[in-house]
């Protein structure tokens, strides 16, 4: 076989126009107002909001990039990280402190406008959005924490349950304050656990994450104990202080020395195993109500709702700040990207979006559930108390460059914890290993 | 191959055509014809390689040297996210680290009980296989169904069996009044468990190639043996391993490699515990590139592991090799 000199040519210039395309730049054909949105949320979410924006503003298109939310994470650190082209981009509240000193964040104060954020968002979460004086995100949603109460197995154990949302005669602040001043502790839910599991077998309680470290933080902060430093770049003297030492024992014990709480399983798994009455206390997201509630209306559960337990003789404590929205580094189309960040986050948006989570970020997304008279009775009321929690109680977990390298430490450490190993040794290994992994936000 | 060869098989085809007459001093007229065509066919291999080796260079080669030369750098937060070079300075580092030293260790000791126990099951399978019993085909064809699923699914299938309060395997050991196993809870069990499903789901893919290594062996060596009067023990030992070496070594190297860089076991059943139990390698570079957020360090930790590889793959080599020679 040979090759004429013009086929030759015509075989080099093939070959080279498929290496320089497979170089272009991804998404560079994309469309001149299209932006790429990157976030872990399922579409069954963010249609409707998404919708919304469409009819808001038929000149923006918006491309969803979509990943679950276990690489998500992953996910964004190679595109952020990368040369990624991601326009607006999901952002869990902690991380925005880690996203921002790293780059992979435009700021966004000014774009949005600070009449805007401080007339739009709650101080809670709006506060997680800045770093160093700079807003960076655009809070999306709140905590909120309760804990659901499957009355049955208490009925069959002979325990009285927690006061719930069902004890109420309305479900005003008065009400709320009522039953918030009633709130359980941890040593009550422990007891009240004992007897369960002695007399049906069934457990006390059931944490909703309990392999991550997102539900740990609420005990340590419940006896006023941080995790790291003000600067958040240590852990020593805090991570494996006397209180938090207290904390690992209690999770050790409940799991492994009275096993009032099950081991092994997941987050994926605790809500099925409440469902199919193998727990009676379920400390989990109020968003659950959308699962459990039709459970009770459908006589399939006697459930009730209480407040998130403490700790006797520390703080009264709920989750707050979660995740936000924010530009990334590389993105061109900052007007467009702010523009879709202000409709999702901004009143409109975010009413649409706390009908989904339950979990208002903004005045405008708070009041409306609070007016809601759909609201006004058992079990969506548990929204109610959610926002009335989170408002007075919220605490944002740790503030920390090294969030990241923070909650992979305490995740793996109270898994070991839950496992049996000795509750003060694993804190002390887990301040080595996380001191040793904040040294380079100390390095110069 | 030797150059003459080339040209003499090269020869025909050259020279077919009219003779040429040659004259001492000048090249003649067809043989420069010749030579433009061989500089044209000797391009052509390269072009049509051409896609392979930049496929190689790409995907290969020029990560490898990008691994090399990101273990060089490290990030500095001060005034910013910058890449700074620190030489040596991440190699020094993970060795100092005790948590890197414990992924060695357990890397290791994971590898050493493995490597040989998959090898031993897959051959056992393979000699299983080609017994003339009754039912053959259907045990052949069982044996094989671990081949259908990955590494990562057989994970997700052994989770379920292995589950400590819920599990199909302590449902079983409670019938028969035998006490729950923690499993995967447990420091001490976890790795044994993560052993069990590497080896679940690769030695019927190993035992498949050894079982074709049986089949082509030269049938008259074993018959000789027979009629010198070796038995089953014997002729297995003596004539049919030496001659299996081959393949055998094909078998434990690929294995090895691949188990060295084992890495779904950890991501989705243990997370490197209990208690940095099962916290392998390329788990613990995992971690370091995306929950820690430093590629540079990650990157030297994946540069330690290829020469702990290759080390492991030569003592392999030698130990087949000496006792062929």
């Amino acid at each position: 076989m040979k090759f004429t000199r013009r086929e030759f040519g015509a075989l080099a210039a093939g070959a080279s126009a498929m290496a320089l395309s497979s170089c272009a730049k991804p998404g560079a054909e994309g469309k001149p107002n299209e932006i790429v949105y990157l976030t872990s949320r399922p579409e069954e979410q963010t249609q409707v909001i998404l919708d919304g924006f469409a009819e808001a503003h038929p000149e923006i298109a918006v491309r969803v990039q979509r990943y679950p939310f276990k690489q998500f994470l992953q996910q964004a650190e190679v595109l952020l990280g990368g040369g990624g082209e991601v326009d607006v981009v999901d952002v869990d509240g902690p991380l925005i402190t880690s996203y921002s000193r790293r780059g992979y964040l435009q700021p966004l104060g000014e774009r949005l406008g600070q009449e805007f954020i401080d007339s739009t968002y709650l101080e809670g979460p709006r506060e997680d959005g800045y770093v160093d004086g700079e807003f960076y995100a655009a809070p999306m949603q709140s905590g909120g924490v309760v804990t659901f109460v499957n009355r049955e197995l208490f009925e069959a154990a002979g325990v009285t349950p927690p006061p719930g949302l069902r004890d109420l005669d309305g479900f005003g602040d008065d009400e709320l304050a009522a039953l918030s001043e009633q709130t359980w502790t941890w040593e009550q839910v422990v007891e009240a656990s004992r007897t369960i599991k002695q007399r049906t077998g069934k457990f006390g309680f059931l944490i909703n994450q309990p392999d991550v470290a997102f539900q740990m933080f609420p005990f340590a902060e419940s006896l006023e104990q941080p995790s790291v430093s003000p600067d958040g770049l240590t852990s020593d003297g805090y991570l494996n202080s006397a209180k938090w030492k207290q904390v690992g024992r209690f999770w050790h014990d409940v799991n492994n020395k009275d096993e009032i709480h099950p081991k092994g399983l997941t987050t994926d798994e605790t809500l099925p195993f409440f469902q199919a009455g193998n727990a009676a206390l379920f400390v989990a997201g109020a968003q659950y109500q959308d699962q459990l509630g039709p459970m009770s209306e459908q006589g399939e559960m006697d459930l009730d709702v209480a407040p998130h337990p403490y700790f006797e003789g520390g703080r009264r404590v709920n989750t707050s700040g979660s995740w936000a929205m924010g530009i990334g580094r590389n993105s061109e189309k900052q007007d467009a990207a702010t523009e879709f960040i202000r409709f999702y986050t901004g009143p409109e948006g975010s009413k649409l979006w706390t009908k989904i989570t339950g979990r208002p970020a903004t005045f405008a997304a708070r009041e409306d559930q609070l007016n809601n008279p759909e609201n006004r009775k058992f079990p969506a009321a548990t929204k109610l108390l959610a926002v009335y929690e989170s408002d007075r109680f919220g605490v944002s977990r740790p503030k920390t460059v090294g969030y990241l390298e923070l909650e992979a430490v305490v995740t793996s450490t109270c898994a070991d914890i839950r496992n049996g190993a000795d509750p003060d040794k694993a804190l002390e290994n887990a301040v080595t290993v996380l001191d040793r992994q904040l040294e380079k936000y100390r390095r110069r | 191959m030797p150059r003459s060869m080339i040209a003499g098989r090269e020869a025909p085809a050259e020279t077919a055509g009219p003779t040429v007459r040659r004259t001492p001093g000048r090249t003649p007229q067809r043989l420069r014809g010749s030579r433009r065509s061989r500089g044209r066919r000797g391009l052509l291999p390269l072009v049509l390689l051409a896609p392979a080796l930049l496929g190689l260079v790409l995907f290969r080669l020029g990560p490898m040297v990008g691994s090399v030369l990101e273990s060089f750098y490290a990030v500095s937060f001060a005034g910013g996210a910058q890449k700074v070079f620190v030489g040596l300075g991440n190699y020094l580092d993970i060795l100092q680290d005790p948590t890197f030293r414990t992924s060695l260790r357990v890397t290791v000791t994971y590898n050493l009980i493995v490597n040989p126990l998959v090898v031993a099951l897959a051959l056992g399978l393979a000699v299983l296989a080609r017994l003339p019993i009754r039912g053959r085909s259907v045990y052949r064809m069982l044996y094989l169904v671990p081949i259908g699923a990955s590494v990562t699914i057989a994970c997700v299938l052994w989770r379920v069996i292995l589950d400590p309060a819920q599990g199909l395997l302590n449902g079983l050991l409670r019938a028969l009044g035998l006490p729950a196993q923690p499993f995967l809870t447990s420091r001490e069990q976890a790795l044994i468990c993560v052993v069990v499903i590497v080896a679940w789901s690769s030695i019927s893919l190993w035992s498949l190639f050894l079982r074709s290594g049986l089949d082509n062996l030269p049938q008259e060596v074993t018959e000789a043996a027979i009629i010198d009067g070796a038995g089953v023990v014997s002729r297995f030992v003596h004539v049919t391993l030496p001659m299996l070496r081959p393949m055998l070594l094909f078998v434990l190297v690929v294995n090895t490699s691949a188990n060295f860089l084992i890495f779904s076991p950890m991501y989705v059943l243990t997370f490197g515990g209990p208690e940095l139990s099962t916290h392998m390698i390329m788990y613990e570079a995992f971690r370091t590139t995306y929950v820690y957020l430093d590629s540079g360090r990650a990157m030297a930790m994946i540069v330690v592991l290829v020469p702990i590889i290759a080390l492991s793959v030569l003592v392999q080599f030698k130990a087949l090799s000496r006792r062929e020679a």
